[in-house]
């Protein structure tokens, strides 16, 4: 009851300092303004007839853009837990009885919240558009939370983890620089311009292209690559959901391996 | 209740030894501890409040082991802990400071909560400050603001470090007269450099040196041991190579020295002890240089 007690308040009030602060804004407007104008102009995305799979593609590009944005902003979370530039805090925050992993989870998910505001207003707006364009309101309100549930959060929440976690080895900065380089290679490294392995158009993507194309009428090459392998199955339901556990369960591993190496570091 | 603390060392990286088989055992009330810089006191401190984990020996807090992780979440339910220096969140208001903190030390209930936090930004004179956010606040109201929080939650084990450090005289004053007035069966550890808030409001004091207990007992006791050794002499007076300055005071006719010394210079009078005496008399009997002890 009293680690419940410490997560919301670390959820709130790290939430609330996310909020006041300008790091995230900073990373998160222009990413959230991009893909608005990408996705406006974009055939693939804005051009699409199907409400539904114009949805899961402009979930996929929110994602694209806003996952790494978030990730740069919230790359210090983790180790300003450890060491962090205001004296005491950490040592202060130690010093209460609550877990120290759940509050590294309210540390990261508190802001997460806040950042994902923008998207999910944009999303928002995408589905009213679809409802008012033709689509009827119940499969696109689904569709949208879906999209949002499936593909935004867990890209989002990855990106994030390896970023702060990433922070407890590399300096920030570099942290920052790496996550990005990651993120692109993992969900957009195109393998006939540069033949080198990537996890883009498999299982563990974490762009959300299984869930996009397995319930949100994306295209199937969103998903997996051609031929299909066994990282890159046919976008199928059961698929869909190994991609997203997957994705979802690398996030808890960043976070459980950050708890490990702050622990040693302690 | 009682703190036991046995053969407690902690060794940092590259052999830098900061406490070295410390044997204390602390009981409800308040104890100063004092120790020049790096005699190991914060150090103590941080074991104290089970965020540093000692190298060698054993801490028993009200009988929780702080070697065991039960243990420690144990202490922590009860403990209130001033950090050195606590910078606090820029972008919180003092209330939602004290807020979050609160439910971080598992205050759940929301009226309750805010009832502490109001009581407290009252008790430490922040109350009109209580909406305002903490980066505005000078560094002696953050201070308050740090001492604040550690009262959260009515703690039965309180460890302040330097908690007075940056503030002006008469906050100092309202910070004793708090300390003072918690009563009950409280342990107050307080760590500082400033002798006249332990003589003002600790009965006991363990005093630390290199890394090593060189007293514990009552306050009365450290000062006892400048008895028959403090004096006051002219500063034309040369000292002996023994004698340890301990202040100088301008009168119209000249500068007046108090010193500590087994061996006064002709013309000193001898005066009554200070606890700063004391301290002095006490590091100078270990063997700590005349540089050490001013």
């Amino acid at each position: 009851m009293a680690g419940m007690t410490a997560l919301a308040g670390t959820v709130v009030h790290e939430a609330r300092m996310a909020q006041r602060g300008r790091v995230l804004w900073l990373a998160m407007v222009p990413a959230v303004l991009l893909s608005f104008v990408l996705g406006l102009g974009s055939p693939v995305v804005g051009g699409l007839t199907d409400p539904v799979a114009r949805i899961g593609a402009w979930a996929m590009l929110l994602t694209t853009f806003c996952a790494p944005a978030l990730a740069v902003a919230l790359a210090d979370r983790f180790s300003r837990l450890l060491h962090s530039r205001r004296p005491g805090l950490a040592e202060l925050l130690e010093s209460t009885p609550g877990s120290g992993t759940l509050r590294m989870i309210g540390t990261l998910a508190g802001p997460l919240a806040v950042g994902l505001s923008p998207v999910a207003v944009v999303l928002a707006a995408v589905c009213v558009a679809a409802a008012v364009t033709g689509g009827a309101a119940g499969p696109v309100l689904g569709a949208g939370l879906v999209a949002l549930g499936t593909i935004v959060v867990p890209g989002a929440l990855v990106a994030t983890t390896i970023a702060a976690l990433l922070t407890l080895l590399v300096p920030v900065a570099a942290a920052r620089v790496v996550v990005v380089a990651l993120w692109f290679w993992s969900t957009h490294l195109n393998t006939e311009l540069l033949a080198v392995p990537t996890l883009a158009r498999t299982l563990f993507s974490p762009l959300g292209g299984y869930p996009a194309a397995a319930w949100l009428h994306a295209s199937p090459s969103w998903a997996s690559g051609s031929p299909p392998g066994i990282l890159s199955p046919p976008p199928t339901t059961p698929a869909a959901l190994l991609s997203v556990a997957l994705v979802l369960g690398a996030a808890a591993a960043f976070v459980a391996t950050a708890r490990a190496v702050a622990g040693l570091r302690a | 209740m009682q703190i036991t603390i046995e053969g407690l060392g902690k060794t940092y990286g590259k052999g830098r030894r900061a406490l070295d088989g410390v044997d204390l055992r602390l009981d409800s009330g308040m104890t100063g501890l004092l120790g020049a810089n790096g005699a190991g006191k914060t150090t103590l401190m941080r074991i104290l409040a089970g965020v540093l984990r000692p190298t060698a020996g054993r801490v028993l807090v009200g009988g929780h082991d702080l070697a065991t992780s039960a243990g420690r979440i144990a202490v922590k339910r009860m403990l209130g802990y001033l950090p050195q220096e606590l910078a606090v969140y820029p972008d919180l208001t003092a209330a939602e400071f004290l807020d979050y903190i609160a439910l971080l030390k598992g205050i759940d209930d929301r009226q309750a909560r805010r009832r502490q936090v109001e009581h407290l930004l009252g008790q430490v004179g922040l109350a009109d400050d209580a909406n305002r956010r903490a980066g505005t606040f000078s560094a002696g109201m953050r201070r308050r603001l740090g001492i604040a929080q550690t009262l959260l939650g009515d703690p039965r084990l309180i460890i302040v470090d330097e908690p007075t450090a940056g503030l002006d005289p008469q906050e100092r004053m309202r910070f004793r007269a708090l300390l003072a007035g918690l009563g009950g069966d409280r342990t107050v550890i307080l760590s500082t450099h400033i002798l006249d808030d332990v003589a003002q409001s600790c009965p006991r004091v363990a005093v630390l040196t290199a890394g090593r207990l060189v007293f514990a007992g009552t306050t009365e006791g450290l000062v006892g041991a400048a008895a028959g050794r403090t004096f006051v002499v002219d500063s034309r007076v040369p000292l002996g190579r023994d004698d340890v300055l301990v202040n100088a005071t301008a009168f119209a006719d000249g500068t007046r020295v108090r010193i500590v010394s087994t061996g006064p210079p002709p013309g000193a009078r001898p005066v009554p002890p200070t606890l700063e005496d004391g301290y002095v008399a006490l590091l100078q009997d270990g063997g700590v240089t005349a540089e050490v002890a001013r």
